[in-house]
Formats: structure tokens, sequence, C-alpha cells
């Protein structure tokens, strides 16, 4: 099972399972992290967490902790 | 002629501009950054133009579904409030996210008009947008703003007053047939309109908690659809949402290159590169310390001095020549204007560092510190969300911990409240800039050394709580945008400066004129009230009980300790009593080096730093910690460390510079030990047994 954590950095995902806990999930389909959305993986903090990802057009942070319960497919 | 009077309500996603345009409307001053939570309370004010609309600015949210604080307080205001308007500002450079909102405004029914915001912003990020089709399909009329230049603000308040008296009709948003099936069997059985069956549907808490409907009698609807989904109600309709939008925008929104967002992807390919990322913030940290308290920032202070001494001489002289007695001339002259003309001399190097904080601010780059902090912060079981209040701590403590109440978790919460103090205020800088302008004149570090300091304490303090299990913190998780880089406005850093200025100067006037009147009585009168020396005057009987406990940490002098005392009601009077009590020498710097050396000074800088806040922010604390047991707890942490920091400095100082002992230093140095033994046993202990 592919996570958003096992993208490389400029590489591009989709989502296909948001399995974190309820509240953070809530906030992050709310930011547009649903199921079908694309994601750019843009890197990583210089302490290599947390992630930072582009989704629907902004940029946003998530920890690694979140990302390895988010299960993505990696696009070409 | 009467005139009806209405309610516009500020509604959209945070940090698209709502309190910019909010400032627009009714001309006042509210603070704006460029970072997503800056307005936690809702704002009222009153449209310039017109006296019968009140704008309403609310906590900027991503949606109506109330789990956050913000969420709670737009979602009741927009509930029992019922404004006669909303206005659902977009930034339209984010325009997928910020529809998110919308369609669910326009959902409800409310009269809704569109600001798309950010009209300059357009051409570099390479989109534009049709509002005339946007309006067609949502039902809702749009105005392409710009509230930060002030563009078609006019026209959008005349579209808005225009629409306040026509009928508005709810956005319907087709879901698949199942959907549709399931809400039209609540809103039938409940008797329900579609948005409050979409929120049944939902599960939302304020819906359910509607005494006069059998919710239960549509559970298994609901049920099912999940069932079928294998998500929340709340879920599938976020999914379904995304994908409406995802559908409707290329009808409206052309896309080119986006140079601004190419163009920030350059500068955090600097400012958060691995290695570059922390020796640039602390550089950026050092300069902001560096300018405003030594070079630019001195000079002014050294330019305002003299006019202070040659004000007093001048009153003196003009006061004697009058025949007014000599103790209200000392008053007078080495009370109030030593007092307070001491802290207003300090103003060029405020102005400075706010002009520091609020570029910062303006720009965006906080939130990459909060980015590249996150790590730190999660080892103490803190969040990025934490971090906000400590970037307003720059500022002022109090707003800072009023601010902490966005942290939604209670451990993490109080955490953040008992470390944010540390961050150096800005009331603490003219203290700094004292006592290194008399002992560091020289040297570039040590000012800047205060914040970085303050934040290695956040940090080691975090940590020793959380080994003290005095919070059983798992970090909450951390979900943060990173706006695009912004241009600070020149207007809102001038509006921002005049605010902070003005607000020192009032404190300077109120709170410091008050202490410095007390300062002096006390320091001149003994306990029989009669007029005395210094040395045997009622505030060094103070003083003197104090005394002793500092004397470990190299500032046993009474007046240090009173200086220590009064700071308590304003961090500013630390500098105005001991100008008051050094008063007799001319040359402050001078009369500091009589009680103090540079080791006992940046002992003393340190303690400044670290011990308890003023009066205010410990009011502050109380008030959100919501218990005197959890402010007390606080005053005691927050003083043990200055203390114990104080110290170390101090001993470990001594021992390296002067290679001595101090006297009782090998005593506390024993009895340190002891404590440090009994707590990592205590760790120890309650570690096994988790």
């Amino acid at each position: 099972m592919l996570t958003l954590l096992d993208i490389t950095t400029r590489k591009t995902a989709i989502i296909k399972d948001v399995l974190v806990r309820e509240s953070t999930k809530r906030r992050l389909m709310d930011m547009g992290l649903t199921k079908g959305a694309t994601v750019l993986m843009k890197g990583r903090a210089p302490l290599g967490d947390p992630i930072l990802i582009t989704l629907r057009g902004f940029d946003l942070a998530i920890r690694k902790a979140d990302a390895k319960n988010i299960v993505v497919e990696e696009l070409p | 002629m009467t005139q009806k009077n209405y309610k516009i309500a500020l509604i959209g996603n945070p940090n698209s501009g709502k309190t910019t345009l909010f400032n627009a409307l009714t001309k006042m001053r509210q603070t704006v950054g460029n970072w997503p939570g800056v307005t936690i309370e809702k704002k009222q004010g009153v449209y310039y133009k017109n006296k019968s609309v009140t704008i309403v600015d609310l906590p900027g949210i991503y949606s109506l579904t109330p789990y956050s604080l913000e969420e709670k307080i737009a979602r009741d205001y927009l509930q029992s409030e019922k404004p006669d308007l909303i206005i659902n500002i977009i930034d339209t450079t984010n325009l997928e996210r910020n529809l998110y909102l919308t369609t669910q405004l326009a959902e409800t029914g409310a009269k809704v008009v569109a600001a798309l915001n950010m009209l300059d912003e357009l051409e570099s990020s390479g989109i534009s947008v049709d509002e005339n089709r946007l309006s067609d399909i949502l039902g809702i009329r749009a105005m392409p703003i710009s509230a930060l230049k002030n563009r078609n603000i006019t026209k959008l308040m005349d579209l808005c007053l225009a629409e306040i008296n026509r009928p508005s009709k709810a956005l319907k948003i087709e879901y698949p047939e199942d959907i549709e099936k399931a809400l039209s069997e609540i809103s039938q059985k409940l008797e329900l309109d579609r948005f409050s069956a979409i929120k049944v549907f939902e599960r939302d808490s304020l819906t359910l908690s509607r005494q006069d409907k059998d919710f239960a009698s549509v559970e298994k609807t609901v049920l099912a659809a999940e069932k079928r989904y294998g998500e929340k109600g709340v879920e599938i309709i976020s999914n379904l949402r995304y994908a409406y939008i995802e559908k409707i925008i290329p009808s409206f929104q052309t896309k080119k290159m986006n140079k601004r967002a190419a163009l920030s992807a350059k500068i955090d390919k600097v400012l958060t590169n691995k290695y570059l990322a922390f020796p640039i913030f602390v550089l950026i940290i050092w300069l902001m310390y560096f300018i405003s308290i030594q070079t630019l920032g001195n000079l002014g202070l050294e330019a305002l001095e003299r006019v202070l001494e040659l004000l007093k001489g001048s009153v003196r002289g003009g006061l004697e020549a009058a025949g007014i007695s000599p103790w209200l001339i000392g008053l007078v002259v080495d009370g109030i204007i030593t007092g307070v003309g001491t802290i207003l001399t300090f103003l060029p190097q405020i102005i400075l560092l706010f002009l520091f904080i609020s570029l910062l601010e303006g720009c965006g780059y906080m939130a990459r510190v909060a980015y590249i902090m996150d790590r730190l912060f999660k080892k103490i079981g803190l969040s990025g969300k934490s971090f906000i209040p400590m970037i307003i701590g720059c500022g002022c403590s109090v707003p800072a911990i009023m601010s902490a109440r966005t942290v939604e978790n209670n451990d993490e919460r109080r955490l953040t409240i008992m470390l944010t103090p540390f961050i150096p205020c800005s009331a603490k800088l003219p203290v700094f800039a004292l006592f290194v302008g008399a002992f560091f004149p020289d040297n570039a570090f040590v000012a800047p050394s205060m914040y970085l300091l303050g934040i290695a304490m956040v940090i080691a303090g975090g940590l020793l709580l959380k080994k003290l299990r005095l919070f059983k913190t798992q970090s909450d998780t951390f979900v943060l945008e990173l706006p695009q880089y912004r241009l600070p406005q020149l207007k809102n850093v001038l509006i921002e400066l005049w605010e902070k200025s003005k607000s020192f100067i009032i404190k300077a006037g109120t709170i410091i004129f008050a202490a410095s009147i007390v300062l002096w009585v006390l320091q001149n009168f003994d306990w029989s009230f009669r007029m005395v020396e210094a040395e045997r005057s009622l505030l060094a009987s103070i003083g003197n009980v104090l005394a002793p406990i500092f004397a470990p940490l190299g500032f046993g002098d009474w007046r240090a300790s009173v200086a220590l005392l009064a700071g308590m009601f304003a961090k500013e009077t630390v500098v105005s009593s001991l100008s008051i009590l050094l008063g007799s020498e001319a040359d402050i710097a001078a009369a500091l080096a009589t009680i103090f050396t540079p080791l006992s000074a940046y002992s003393f800088m340190a303690f400044v730093l670290l011990s308890f806040p003023c009066i205010a922010a410990l009011g502050a604390t109380k008030k959100e910690m919501g218990s005197t047991k959890w402010l007390l707890i606080t005053m005691g942490f927050q003083v043990a460390t200055a203390y114990l920091v104080a110290f170390l400095i101090y001993n470990i100082g001594s021992l390296y510079f002067y290679n001595k002992w101090i006297v009782l230093a090998p005593l506390i140095f024993a009895a340190a030990s002891v404590a440090a033994i009994y707590l990592y046993k205590r760790i120890k202990k309650k570690g096994a047994k988790t």
C-alpha cells in the first residue's frame, strides 16, 4: 500500500483514502484533501518533518505521522 | 426619515484578506498579517460611508462544520445573529478551496455576495475569473476587488446594499441519486429545509442539538449511506462538494503560468533549505535585534537622552526659580520626568523592533518559521498551532496568551500559555537595550542572544514539563497552509507602527507615570513618612529583604530587587525604576556599573527575560487557564526557570571568566544536584509505569 510518505519530491499522486484521526481528517478534507485530489510532493522541512505538498493550488504542511496514513496512487 | 440598520458579516478562509477588507470598509485599524489565524474574535465596525451599516469581521474558517473554535464562533454568529447579508471574501488566487466554503454558504439560502479578492495579484498569478459566469452558476452576485489597494470597495458595498432587499435562493448542488434520496427522506420525515437535511446527514452537532426533532427516526437512512460509501456522512458530502467544485470551476476560471507561485517556490528553496533554514533564521533574528537595539535604534536613543537631560535641567531650573519646594521638584524631575522620560527615549528602538516584526509578519516568513520549527515543537508535545502565540508574543504576551485559545487540546493549550512568555516581548526590549548599552556596547551578539535564549528555554522548559508528566501531551497534528510570499503594504506597516507607538506612549503616560511617582515617594520616605536618604527609605527596606534571594544570581543590590519587583507592573518599569534609583548620577551607564558587573548584568537580563511577565499577562494567564491553581503553577514554573538559568549563567560564568567560586555556590550546586537526581528518579519511575 503506497502512502503519501512514499512519494518522492516533485512527483504527483492521487489521494485514495485518508486514514488519519477523525478531527485531523475533517480538517484535511475541508482544505481539499479529499478522495481523488491530486497532490504534488514539494519536499520536507529541514529536520525531516513535516512534509510540504501542493494541493489544489496552495502549499500545505502536514506531519509525517499523518502522511503515512494517507493512501495514494502515484502518477507517472 | 428613519433609516434601517443593516448588519453585514465578513466570512472567508483564513488569510483571504477579511481584516484588510474590514479595515478598508470601517477605516479601523485591526492587525493584519500574512498567515492563517490572525483574527480570533469577532470585531465590529461601521461602514464609513453609511453609518447605518455595521460590519462584522469573523475568524477565518474553511467550512461551516464547527469543530474548531474559530468555526464555532463564525457558525454561532451566523445562526444566532442572522446578519442581513454575508460578504464571502474569496482569495481568488486560491479559488478551488475557497469555493468549498462559498458553496456551503450559498446552500444555506442566506444572502451572500462574493468578494473576489486579490485582484491585484491575479495577473502575476496567471489566473482570470469570469465573475458573471460564477454568479450564474452559484446563484450569488460577485464583485472582483482588491482590499489591499482599495479597488472596487465602494462598488462592492453598493452591490451589497442593492442585494440586501432582494430575495435570495439557496444553491442546490445535485448530489448522486442515492444521496438525494436520503436527503429528501430526511427533510420529509423531519420537515426540514434542504440545508438542514444536509446538516443532519453530516451529523452536525449544532443541528442535532435541536430539541424539536426526532433525529433518531432518520438514523437508519444516514447509516445505510455511510455503510455504502464506507465513510462518515460529513466525509461523503465533503468529497462530493469538492467534486462539484472541480466540475464547475473550468467554466469561469482560466489558469496560466503562475509567476507568483514560481517566485515563492524559489524563495522557499533558500529560506527552508535543509542546511540554510536555521542559519538564516538566526541571522534574521540577529539583524532584528542588532539593528533595533544597537545601531540605528541607538542613534535615536542617544539623541533623545540629550533632549531628556536638557529638559530635566531646564525644568529644575524653572521650578527652582519659581520657588517651588525642593521635595516637589524632586518628585517632578527625579521621579516623573526621569521615570517616564527614560522609557520614552527607547521609543526609536521599539519602533524599529515593531517595523521588523510587522515586515516579517506581512511577508509570510512567520509561517515558514512554524514549518521549520515544527519538528522541535513536536518533541515537547506542541504543534505548529502553538507557534502562532509565540510569534504574537514578540510584540506583547497578552494577545499571545489570548490567541492560545485556538489550540484545541487542553494540555497543549496550557503548555503553550506557560511557555509563550519566554519569547521576549517588546516591553523587555528597553531592559536589554539599557544593559547592552551600558555593558556590551561593542558586542553584537548579546542582545540577539536573549531572543535565542528565549526560544531555547521554550524547548527546554517544554521538555522538562513533559518529563515531569505535568502534561500527558500527545502532540496534536500540524496542518498549516504556507501562504505565498507577499510584499508587505507600506500603509499596513505604517498603521501598525503608529498604533504600537501610540500604545507605548500611552503606557508611559499611565502605568509608568504612576509607578514613577510611587517609586520616588517610597525611595524618599521612611516608615514614619519622614524624608530620608534613599538607603534608609521604605524602598530600601523592602529591597533589602529581597536582595539576599538574588545575591546568588549576581545582583544582590537592593535596587536591583526593587527594579525587578517594579517590573511586575510593566517590564519597562525595570528601566524607569533603575533610572530613578540611580538618578543621582548623570550617566546611567556609569551608575549601573556600580551595582552590576557585565556578567551579573547578563544574568539580570536573563532573569527579566524568563521570569513571569507583567500583571496584565498574569491576568490573561488566569483567564485563559481558567483557574488560580494553574496561574500559580505557571508563575512558579516561570520564576523557577528564570532563577535557575540566571543562577547557572552567573555561577558558571564566574568560574569561567574569573575562575572563582561564588561563596554560596558549592552549597547551592549540591542542592541543585540533589534536586536533579530526584527529578531524574521521578521521571524514570513514572516512565516505567506507563
